[in-house]
């Protein structure tokens, strides 16, 4: 082999692999933002209709990132918030927050009400609870109605820890971490609040 | 040239079909050919990518050194490949769902990787197109088929529409695994009983 092939093999091949990586990036890029909003539409659609009762617009297109605080390496989180409209106002944020349950995180959907500061409803999105027993937190609608109303001020801590949530008996842990994931989620909503422009 | 150009695109349609005359691609045919809307997904795929990548293979076959010439296909046709992955994730969500891991396993489907190696790198651009549009089709309808035969007496349906009457059972072994195999063997059996009736003619 003469260095003359040795050379036009690696030519070749090097400007070959480097247009494929750069018509990979321009795809990539260009579909990007399309791609997050179907990931959010196939997998938080479902429980945002669940919870939201009468809206025009698309909350999923129309959502928006706020910054709310840094992970263990120091890198800015964002929630993101989703606002149903009616009549060009909105008239209800959706966010979600998660809180510890028995095996592992729950993830909760909280609608909030941003003219009255009230809660609208939660729904869970993700959860391992045991089947039948925490996961009652989900299959009794009456544990999941008591949001329903509620100031943003209440104590969203369960009634045996001296707040105003009435656990499941039996799924007192799962009730917790629901109710925990509430909490969280109206504290991250008190937090933006100023900041946000509809 | 036009002959030669429908020559090569019709050949993959029947006389070389490369699922039921070579046993080419089976293993994504028959894992996804549970349903007709998933094998027409899957051949769409198949049939952008093997146009693509025989039409740029076409392109630079004069350029390309034979010793890197396998890695020059790979690397164009994984591109292809990542295309219609991130395409179909953006508009086709919920068919990027279903077939998943049959999307990236493309790249060593070995109809994408053969056709670059035993026409494309050897023929002109309009007639590589002719071939990989004939192939992709042809893999499609090879798909098509089983599906439609999986589905409907598997689950009494076809495009998700009910075919048969509403007490039918549903014959589940043609919807598992072996049942595919079943069904690619019979369908490759019928294709050699036609074609050795039409050439005695």
């Amino acid at each position: 082999m003469t260095l003359r092939e040795m050379i036009r093999m690696i030519v070749v091949l090097t400007c070959v692999t480097v247009v494929c990586a750069g018509s990979l990036a321009a795809v990539r890029l260009a579909t990007r933002e399309q791609i997050d909003y179907q990931q959010i539409k196939f997998i938080k659609e479902p429980a945002l209709k669940k919870i939201l009762a009468d809206y025009e617009n698309d909350p999923v297109a129309d959502r928006i990132q706020v910054p709310t605080g840094k992970d263990a390496r120091g890198r800015p989180v964002h929630t993101t918030l989703f606002p149903a409209k009616k009549g060009g106002e909105v008239v209800t944020v959706v966010l979600e927050a998660s809180g510890p349950g028995y095996k592992g995180p729950i993830g909760v959907m909280v609608a909030i009400d941003p003219k009255n500061d009230r809660l609208q409803g939660i729904a869970v999105t993700t959860h391992s609870e045991t089947p039948g027993i925490g996961t009652k937190i989900i299959d009794e609608p009456s544990f999941g109605a008591q949001f329903a109303g509620k100031s943003l001020s209440a104590n969203f801590q369960l009634a045996s820890a001296g707040g105003e949530i009435q656990a499941i008996s039996g799924a007192t842990i799962s009730s917790g971490g629901v109710s925990q994931a509430v909490a969280r989620a109206v504290g991250i909503y008190q937090a933006v609040k100023p900041e946000l422009k509809f | 040239m036009a002959a030669r150009i429908v020559q090569e695109f019709t050949k993959g349609l029947w006389k070389e079909i490369a699922p039921l005359r070579f046993a080419l691609g089976i293993c994504s045919a028959l894992a996804v050919s549970t349903r007709v809307d998933n094998a027409l997904g899957l051949g769409i795929a198949v049939v952008f990518v093997t146009c693509m990548s025989n039409v740029l293979i076409s392109l630079v076959r004069n350029l390309v050194p034979d010793k890197v010439r396998i890695a020059v296909f790979i690397s164009i046709i994984a591109t292809a490949v990542v295309i219609v992955e991130l395409v179909m994730q953006a508009y086709f969500y919920p068919l990027f769902l279903v077939l998943g891991i049959w999307i990236p396993l493309i790249v060593v489907n070995c109809i994408v990787l053969g056709r670059a190696e035993a026409f494309a790198r050897k023929n002109p651009v309009a007639l590589s197109l002719a071939d990989g549009l004939g192939m992709g089709l042809g893999f499609t309808l090879s798909l098509l088929v089983i599906a439609s035969i999986r589905e409907v007496l598997g689950s009494g349906s076809w495009l998700g529409i009910a075919v048969l009457p509403d007490g039918y059972p549903g014959f589940g072994f043609l919807l598992r695994p072996p049942g595919a195999f079943v069904i690619f063997g019979v369908l490759l059996a019928a294709m050699n009983v036609v074609s050795k009736r039409l050439e005695k003619r």
